[in-house]
């Protein structure tokens, strides 16, 4: 009796083990360790992954998706959960989403260690450009291409180009569903009162700011956090192709030019002018990115160039400046190369489909549904921009500070990605710490010397 | 039980199951790591054999490597530095304390019991620029000018971090001293002190003596515990600002996770194991010199 106890304890601890290890697993996984031991339970999941294909009889298509939540009460996360719970309600017992909620930054680490070992959820959100195509290129994923041929309709709601940046080898491989450019907030009621004009050029943006330091007021001239070292880069960027336009960036990349361009050189060390002169807050570099949005949303701060994903942030009840922010283009550099016109930004939220998902069909209804203009303007509505063209949307209920940025991209003539997603992580990562580096007092033309020599051995490894 | 001793393949079927649980959490993953290391691991699986380009292209082009084995070193020597002799201190203090020490032993081994990210998030509040406690302080007191950017500045940064971690480990290095201490006979010490010996020698002559083979432990334990350390940078400074506080550890999982270079982080790894033991072997070394000095 005792030894019967045992090996069926034993038994028992071998089959949890081994259902613990395949959780993470697609349906064919669950059905394979199901089938070992002879139970009730195991007939039924062989019988439900065997009627998967055929719709409406028996278990419903099940898709994992790995989505990104960071619990910020961000409108495009709270609309995402809607739009999967519709789905999920309205597809019942033809197809299910398992969605799997992270923050994007965990992501980071999770989806390449499960592409690496082959086990990937059959979708996931992803960045755009340099971040997805190494994923693309190991042939992981699923080329939407024919999808959206076959669909001229779906095609033709996205705004142009925006398919670009997710475009490997002529073929699309994911559909962006927000768009977050960098944009320069001002905070109208200081501007006014010191009697600033919103300013064209950095240098007037310079001028304006000094103004405000001097004033004795306690005022934060630009809400700046660096501690992450990509929010001083995505600036650089900015002022870089302000002063050399798109040229210098290409050349470095293809390795016709370098990254001693005077362009890079000249923008870093106008943001360590902007340290020197004391501008920005006086321990930007132990403040995080969330302290600076916080700086601005406060109204202690006169100015913010910053992404356009903290609008609906800026928008939300308990924002002091929601009916006092002027909406700008980022200024650009006299004598400089670069066009206003020219954005900075990314397509976001990218939606992709693993070449390993069993059921592409049900995966590429469920995008279908996603991106539909019903959510898409709900989104717009609680300030999030999307990737929708502003012609499918109605504008009527789109917030105040929502609504100048969609006026203001309506004159976009060029998207330009930013570098660290261009570069990849660990060179794009380097130049986000060269600048930061370069803020903080380091000499610029050293600084990018090294940077070149380490975008040489890293670049394309 | 001494037949049951005497068998040796009794002996066997016993250690068996804890020698494969070890060998399959422990001895495996170390060697797959190892033969990781001489391969080109990526996001498309294992790619091709490369040698020992990974562990040539670390010493030789990869600066941020080189820079946080520097780093690693460092944090090592400033750990022993504090950990190891405050730790004794405040054993030797709460063996002299007549009432209350049960309540300083918990209590300096509470920092032991938090989990290091909400350690360090805390030490990250009080090294705030703006409404940080030291910076706080330091106004306070009109020493205004001393006012750092604690973690965003790169010649603090690391030192901050070791602050905090060895704000954390002391208490824990701190019981196991006062387990040594404590089982030192008493009679030892009133025999010394009936013959006239101040606190500072019988210290000296017979407390730190008699502790010395756990110093010799704790040592290793300081040292191979600070060489791999990690989550600490991991929440305080992810490595910055511009890899100041890059250690080992950290550029391995930027490399490995981030980036997506599985073979090259196994390098690191590979070469970080090394050094543990390299550093046990000379600790213990050192040690059995010293040693063999003294008797």
């Amino acid at each position: 009796m005792k030894k019967l106890t045992s090996l069926s304890l034993a038994v028992l601890l071998g089959i949890s083990v081994v259902g613990c290890g395949s959780g993470a697993g697609s349906k064919g996984a669950e059905a394979e360790t199901g089938s070992e031991p002879e139970t009730v339970t195991a007939s039924e999941t062989d019988a439900g992954s065997q009627n998967a294909d055929s719709e409406g009889t028996g278990e419903p298509v099940e898709l994992s998706l790995m989505a990104w939540d960071g619990g910020t009460g961000e409108a495009a996360e709270v609309i995402m959960h809607e739009i999967i719970d519709e789905f999920n309600k309205e597809y019942e017992g033809r197809i299910r989403i398992l969605p799997e909620y992270l923050p994007s930054e965990e992501t980071k680490t999770k989806l390449p260690t499960l592409m690496a070992a082959n086990s990937a959820p059959d979708m996931f959100m992803s960045w755009s450009a340099g971040y997805l195509e190494p994923y693309v290129t190991a042939g992981k994923v699923y080329s939407l291409q024919e999808a959206l041929d076959s669909d001229p309709e779906w095609k033709g709601m996205f705004i142009d180009g925006i398919m670009d940046q997710v475009t490997y080898d002529g073929k699309i491989c994911a559909v962006p569903t927000v768009l977050s450019t960098q944009v320069a907030y001002y905070n109208k009621e200081i501007y006014d009162r010191f009697d600033l004009p919103i300013p064209k050029t950095h240098e007037e943006y310079i001028e304006g700011l000094k103004v405000i330091r001097d004033s004795g007021e306690d005022i934060i001239p630009m809400a700046f956090g660096n501690s992450t070292a990509w929010p001083s880069a995505s600036h650089s960027e900015i002022l870089a192709n302000r002063i050399g336009g798109n040229d210098p960036f290409d050349k470095a990349l293809d390795g016709s030019g370098t990254w001693t361009d005077e362009s890079f050189i000249k923008a870093a060390t106008l943001l360590q002018e902007m340290v020197n002169e004391k501008l920005v807050p006086e321990g930007y570099a132990g403040m995080t990115p969330e302290e600076a949005v916080e700086q601005f949303k406060s109204g202690k701060a006169a100015s913010f160039i910053w992404s356009s994903y903290c609008i609906s942030n800026f928008e939300a009840e308990d924002s002091a400046i929601r009916d006092k922010t002027i909406i700008a283009k980022c200024p650009t550099v006299e004598n400089g190369k670069g066009d206003e016109n020219h954005w900075l930004g990314q397509a976001d939220k990218c939606l992709v489909i693993s070449e390993r998902c069993e059921n592409k069909e049900a995966a590429v209804t469920f995008l279908k549904y996603y991106t539909q203009t019903r959510y898409m303007q709900k989104m717009a509505d609680a300030g999030t921009l999307t990737t929708i063209k502003a012609e499918n949307l109605d504008m009527s209920n789109v917030g105040p500070i929502a609504g100048q940025i969609m006026q203001l991209h309506s004159d976009m003539t060029g998207l330009f990605v930013f570098y660290d997603v261009v570069l990849g992580s660990v060179v794009g990562n380097e130049y986000n710490n060269t600048v930061q580096g370069i803020m903080a007092g380091d000499d610029a033309q050293e600084a990018f010397e090294n940077f070149q020599q380490f975008f040489e051995d890293n670049y394309n490894k | 039980m001494e037949k049951l001793r005497g068998n040796k393949t009794t002996i066997a079927i016993f250690i068996l199951p804890a020698v494969c649980c070890y060998l399959s959490v422990a001895a495996f993953p170390l060697l797959c790591s190892a033969v990781l290391s001489f391969f080109n691991w990526d996001v498309a699986g294992l790619n091709d054999f490369v040698g020992l380009k990974n562990y040539m292209q670390l010493f030789t082009t990869d600066k941020i490597f080189q820079k946080a084995v520097v780093h690693t070193f460092a944090a090592t020597l400033l750990c022993l530095a504090i950990q190891i002799p405050c730790a004794v201190f405040l054993a030797y203090l709460l063996t002299r304390l007549k009432r209350g020490r049960n309540f300083f032993k918990v209590a300096f081994f509470v920092p032991n019991m938090i989990s290091t990210s909400a350690i360090g998030i805390l030490w990250i509040f009080i090294l705030h620029p703006e409404f940080g406690l030291v910076n706080a302080l330091l106004r306070a007191v009109g020493l205004g000018q001393f006012a750092h950017v604690w973690l965003g500045e790169s010649d603090t940064a690391l030192v901050c971090v070791i602050l905090a971690a060895s704000w954390q480990y002391i208490g824990y290095h701190m019981i196991i001293y006062l387990c040594a201490m404590q089982n030192i006979s008493s009679s030892i010490l009133e025999a010394a002190r009936i013959d006239g010996a101040t606190s500072w020698q019988a210290f000296r002559k017979i407390t730190f003596p008699l502790i010395a083979p756990i110093l010799k432990i704790d040592t290793v334990l300081v040292a191979t515990g600070s060489l791999r350390i990690f989550d600490m940078v991991f929440v305080m400074t992810g490595g910055g600002p511009n890899h100041a506080s890059e250690v080992i550890a950290s550029h391995m999982y930027t490399r490995s996770f981030k980036g997506m270079q599985f073979g090259y982080g196994s390098a690191m790894s590979v070469i970080l194991m090394l050094l543990c033991i390299a550093v046990t072997v000379f600790l213990n070394m050192a040690f059995k010199r010293a040693e063999d000095k003294v008797e």
